[in-house]
This record gives C-alpha cells, sequence and structure tokens, in this order.
C-alpha cells in the first residue's frame, strides 16, 4: 500500500534526522568539554564534583546512540537512551527556567549560543516524540544493517 | 493501515543492549578525556578569590595568579580613576542590553585567546572583570584564563552588574564595542 510505504519513509526519515541531531550535539561538545562543563554549571542544578564527569560522558552517549540509530542498529534501545537523555535536558531547562536564569542552553555545544526558552523546549518535545516513535515501531526502513530491517 | 501495525510486533527493550551502549560510552569517553589534550580534570576544582586588600596595590603585579575579587568601593573607585578597563565576561546579549558604561565585551563562554579585541589591549592594563552578579561564574574563569595569557593585573569584580545597577552607576546599552 503506497500510504503504509510512505508512513514507513516518514518513520524511518524522523529517526535518522534525531540520529544526526544527537551526532553533532554531541560532538560539538566533545569538541569544548570544558565549554560544556561551564554551560552544565551555569544550570546550577549538579553538585561541583559532578558537573566534569557528567560533562565527559553525556556527549559520547550522544555520539554513539546516535550513530546506532543512525544505522539502524538496535533502534529500541538507542530510542530509550535518547529520550531518557532528552528527559533529563528537558528537566534541566524547565528547572532552570523556573528559576529565573538566563543563560545559554548548551544544547549544541558552547560553540552554538542559543538561549533556554520555550522554543527549546518544544523542540525537545519534538524530538521526544520522534524517539518516542522509535521505541514503539523499532522495525524501520532505512536501516544499514540487517538487525532490525522492516 | 494492518500494515502498519506489523511495525509494532517486536520483543521487549532489551535492558542488556541498553547497558552494553551506555558501558561502551563511558569507557570510550573516559579514555578520549585521557588522551585528548583539550581533556578535563574528572572533578572540577572550585576557585579560591582573595579580596584585594587595598586599592593602592592594585597596580603591582602578582605572579601567584591567584584570583583576586574587589568590592563595590574599589570597583567605584577604579571606575572614576579610568585607570582600568571593564570588561562583561557576560554574553552579547548581556551585553547589548546593559553594561558597566566604558565596558568591552569579551564572552567566556567562546573565549578565544587569540581574541581581537584582547589583542588590542596591552598586558600591563588593570582588568575588572565582571558577569551578571556574585552567583555567576563566568568573570571568574574569564579572569583565570587572562591572567594565564599574562594580564596579571586582572581582577573580579564579584558584585556584578547587579549590584552596579543597585548601586545606580553609569550603565550603558548596546554598543558596538
Amino acid at each position: 500500500m503506497k500510504k503504509d510505504i510512505l508512513v514507513y519513509y516518514t518513520i524511518a526519515i524522523l529517526r535518522l534526522y534525531l540520529a544526526l541531531i544527537f551526532i553533532f550535539s554531541g560532538l560539538e561538545k566533545i569538541n569544548d568539554l570544558n565549554g560544556f562543563a561551564q554551560s552544565i554549571e551555569n544550570y546550577k542544578i549538579l553538585p561541583l564534583y559532578l558537573i566534569n564527569i557528567t560533562a565527559i560522558i553525556i556527549p559520547w552517549i550522544e555520539v554513539v546512540a546516535g550513530s546506532l540509530l543512525l544505522l539502524g542498529i538496535w533502534i529500541k534501545e538507542n530510542s530509550v537512551i535518547i529520550l531518557a537523555l532528552l528527559l533529563v535536558f528537558t528537566a534541566a531547562l524547565i528547572i532552570a527556567l523556573a528559576k529565573g536564569l538566563n543563560i545559554n542552553c548548551g544544547c549544541q555545544g558552547a560553540a552554538y549560543a542559543k538561549r533556554i526558552g520555550i522554543a527549546k523546549i518544544l523542540e525537545n518535545i519534538a524530538y521526544i516524540i520522534v524517539a518516542v516513535v522509535g521505541i514503539k515501531y523499532p522495525r524501520q526502513k532505512l536501516t544499514f544493517l540487517n538487525s532490525s530491517r522492516l | 493501515m494492518q500494515n502498519i501495525k506489523q511495525l509494532n510486533i517486536t520483543n521487549k527493550t532489551d535492558y542488556r543492549k541498553i547497558l552494553y551502549i551506555l558501558l561502551f560510552s563511558v569507557i570510550l569517553s573516559l579514555f578520549y578525556n585521557f588522551v585528548s589534550i583539550d581533556g578535563i580534570e574528572l572533578i572540577r576544582n572550585p576557585q579560591i578569590i582573595q579580596s584585594l586588600k587595598s586599592i593602592d596595590i592594585i597596580d603591582d603585579v602578582d605572579s601567584t595568579k591567584h584570583l583576586k575579587a574587589i568590592t563595590l568601593a574599589q570597583a567605584i573607585e577604579i571606575f572614576n580613576s579610568k585607570k582600568a578597563l571593564f570588561v562583561d565576561a557576560r554574553d552579547q546579549w548581556d551585553f547589548a542590553e546593559a553594561h558597566i558604561k566604558g565596558a568591552i565585551n569579551i564572552p567566556e563562554f567562546s573565549f578565544n585567546p587569540n581574541n581581537r579585541k584582547l589583542a588590542q589591549i596591552p598586558k600591563n592594563q588593570i582588568l575588572i572583570i565582571y558577569c551578571s552578579g556574585d552567583a555567576c561564574s563566568v568573570s571568574k574563569r574569564l579572569t583565570s584564563k587572562l591572567l594565564e595569557l599574562g594580564y596579571l593585573k586582572s581582577y573580579v569584580y564579584l558584585g556584578g552588574m547587579r549590584e552596579w545597577l543597585e548601586a545606580k552607576l553609569p550603565i550603558e546599552k548596546a554598543s558596538k564595542k
């Protein structure tokens, strides 16, 4: 059915887009760990001793999960990881906004200075929807390794 | 639409796979941080700040590179003497909204040692670095970086923009500086 194929490919393309966003954001953060650590500190949520270790690990989870998602390997599991990250990021954004902090997001690394705000939260909600679709429909088109092919 | 339902026929989430992915990422991240020249310490160091005892010694060079802070009274005195250059460590948006009169903007967020504005500042210039208030940390970090670069007369004004505004001292809005 033509309609089904359209749906399959839409889901797959959304997955690829989310994967690329995560790979890109992760690499930007890895490129400037100090800047990312500073961004985390600006949120004033984590205690000082957890800031750097978080800044070191999070971007690599983004890159690894994003890459696997891009290739179509373990789509469900990687979508779960990405969903968890998105929920944490969005919660941090909401807390920072509630506190009235006027800070840079740090979402795509420190170099892409973008203010925290409602727009960023809405963007994250859109990504959350894509991640949930990935969890619900892990057998997809456009996978480059056989494991989850439709 | 029945076919779409087939998409949903899958096994449950395999938490072991999630664990593998996370474990792999953690190992990779720690390894990268260890070998990379841009790696950071695992535990972030709190910064120790001394207060500047007297404004009279502001011109003395202290090679220990310890962060030194000035109070509002000292900041006003230096501002009036026009001996120092005020540096706003916040980003361009905050700077455009309002900044201490005559201040230049060097955002710590995107700091680059080859900054064009910085290149024009002689190393013996007295610099007063500030950000939004005492809770912000960008001024302290920028001051550390400036001290490292050899701007040994760099001081942090901890009260920052908030205290300056409360004291109704001269400010400027957006400028091309």
